[in-house]
């Protein structure tokens, strides 16, 4: 069966860029711009990972994180981090690593993204699930 | 009543021990600015005194200081106090706050004052450090930012290049077609961030002209009314009577406030509700010139609001370069002003720029010119 992949970043054309990426390699593809509208697919669709920028206007991707981690349905969905910043570096100057009540997330992606290891990434982190 | 102050021991008391040990510098001075008595402390720091001009020994000058506050006070008899620069016996820079009190005569003339000083070197030099401190900090933000908007740029126009090469392969027009546009729209966006990069690096010596401030804010009122009209945002314009003119930059200072105009308008799209507003408000209050730019739109999560002063910080997608309210702080800045933003998610913002009528810039000459 077709893994089911939601991708939520406000650039359209970086959106636009990881959407065509996964679904040639076999994904179904969910997308949007908005982390509130992420939160609501993200917990209707019930996909088996979730691609997450990190600046977005509204809910930004830190807070949409925090929020999946609180939710028990999302809790154990996959994330991986992705964005222009250093993303792990930004991850962790947000402090969010220190709070010990929301674990890491699964992986951290730079913009622009490396296509092969991009796509190995989103693999392991569906696999280890 | 208590006991009488003995008035005598008292006298000595003063001068044996607060004149003489209190680590404040004293000193007195008569009409012609001559040091007629100090106490250890200022000795100790200026070397010996009495009978040397209080210029010549506080800053090794020549002629008085032209805003001489011991001059003031001898006139009007007032006491003040002023931040002032000088150099020590030892030819050491010093910083001292120093407060100036007449000592009045019976006949009510004022033949001495005394100054009380108290060394500040250390905090001028501490603070010089913490501005230094958050200029480095500001810069590595500017490139740590500046790295993100270019990163963006290059997934965009990667994208682009793989949508290209994938339609190419599998000889999809429909996704050539769309490859070609995201290339042209971040090759649009990567101009756009140039322009705006160069001209924030660029800059430009604020032009002053005195203008009315209530009419800069009723153009750029003008300007926007129909685009937030077209976004169901009433805009709004309050402008106090009392306001006078003032020595600012135009140009600027329309910059400014187109930019946080905008940012309204922007913010109020972002939020659900129907109608939004967003009001300009002019106003005076204690000589500060005050523009204020408030809406009741999306509003700003603490993350947010931390960063929106900082360069190329973004929440508009392609749409900002993230130097809009970078740009309106410099320009507020040299202006001696200051902006702060107050911000509650979903209930909006407030933007005030506030600058101090007596730390505006002069008024330039026309032959300055402007460009």
């Amino acid at each position: 069966m077709k893994k089911r992949v939601l991708v939520i970043d406000d650039e359209l054309d970086s959106l636009k860029y990881l959407v065509a990426v996964l679904e040639d390699e076999g994904y179904e593809v969910l997308s949007c711009q908005d982390g509130d509208e992420g939160l609501a697919l993200a917990a209707n669709e019930r996909p088996d990972i979730v691609l997450l920028d990190i600046m977005m206007p509204g809910r930004s991707g830190v807070s949409l994180y925090r929020a999946m981690r609180a939710e028990e349905a999302l809790r154990e969905v996959p994330v991986i981090l992705v964005s222009g910043v250093n993303t792990e570096q930004e991850y962790r100057f947000r402090d969010l690593v220190a709070d010990e009540s929301v674990p890491e997330p699964q992986g951290y992606a730079e913009k622009p993204i490396n296509v092969p290891r991009f796509l190995s990434k989103v693999e392991a982190a569906i696999r280890t699930e | 009543m208590d006991t009488p102050l003995p008035t005598e021991s008292l006298q000595r008391w003063l001068h044996e021990q607060l004149f003489q040990q209190v680590p404040s510098r004293i000193a007195i001075i008569d009409r012609e600015l001559s040091i007629v008595q100090a106490n250890p402390a200022f000795e100790l720091s200026f070397g010996e005194c009495v009978g040397r001009k209080c210029f010549r020994v506080y800053k090794g000058k020549e002629v008085p200081c032209a805003d001489c506050p011991a001059k003031l006070t001898f006139a009007d008899g007032e006491i003040r106090h002023s931040e002032e620069f000088g150099t020590d016996s030892r030819g050491n820079f010093t910083a001292y706050f120093v407060h100036v009190a007449p000592i009045v005569a019976e006949d009510g003339s004022i033949p001495y004052v005394v100054e009380m000083s108290t060394d500040i070197t250390a905090v001028k030099k501490l603070e010089k450090e913490k501005l230094e401190a958050e200029r480095l900090a500001a810069v590595g933000q500017t490139v740590a930012g500046l790295a993100h908007s270019v990163k963006n740029m290059l997934m965009g126009l990667e994208g682009g290049m793989y949508y290209l090469s994938s339609g190419l392969k599998k000889n999809d027009q429909k996704r050539l077609q769309e490859g070609w546009e995201m290339v042209e729209r971040n090759l649009t966006k990567t101009t756009s961030l140039v322009k705006d990069f160069l001209s924030f690096a660029k800059g430009r010596p604020p032009a002053t002209k005195v203008v009315a401030p209530n009419a800069l804010a009723q153009e750029i009122v003008d300007l926007y009314r129909e685009t937030a009209a077209q976004s169901g945002v009433l805009l709004a314009l309050e402008v106090s009577a009392e306001t006078r003119l003032a020595a600012l930059d135009p140009d600027g200072i329309h910059t400014c406030l187109t930019n946080l105009v905008s940012n309204a308008i922007d913010a109020c799209q972002m939020s659900d509700k129907p109608v939004t507003h967003v009001v300009v408000r002019v106003r005076e209050e204690n000589g500060t010139l005050i523009f204020e730019v408030i809406d009741d739109g999306a509003g700003m999560d603490y993350d947010v609001k931390q960063k929106v002063f900082t360069s190329f910080f973004t929440t508009k997608g392609g749409e900002g370069t993230g130097l809009g309210l970078l740009t309106t702080r410099k320009i507020v800045q040299q202006h001696g002003g200051t902006v702060e933003v107050e911000s509650r998610p979903g209930l909006g913002s407030l933007f005030r720029v506030t600058l101090p009528r007596d730390r505006l810039p002069p008024p330039l000459q026309e032959e300055a010119g402007n460009s």
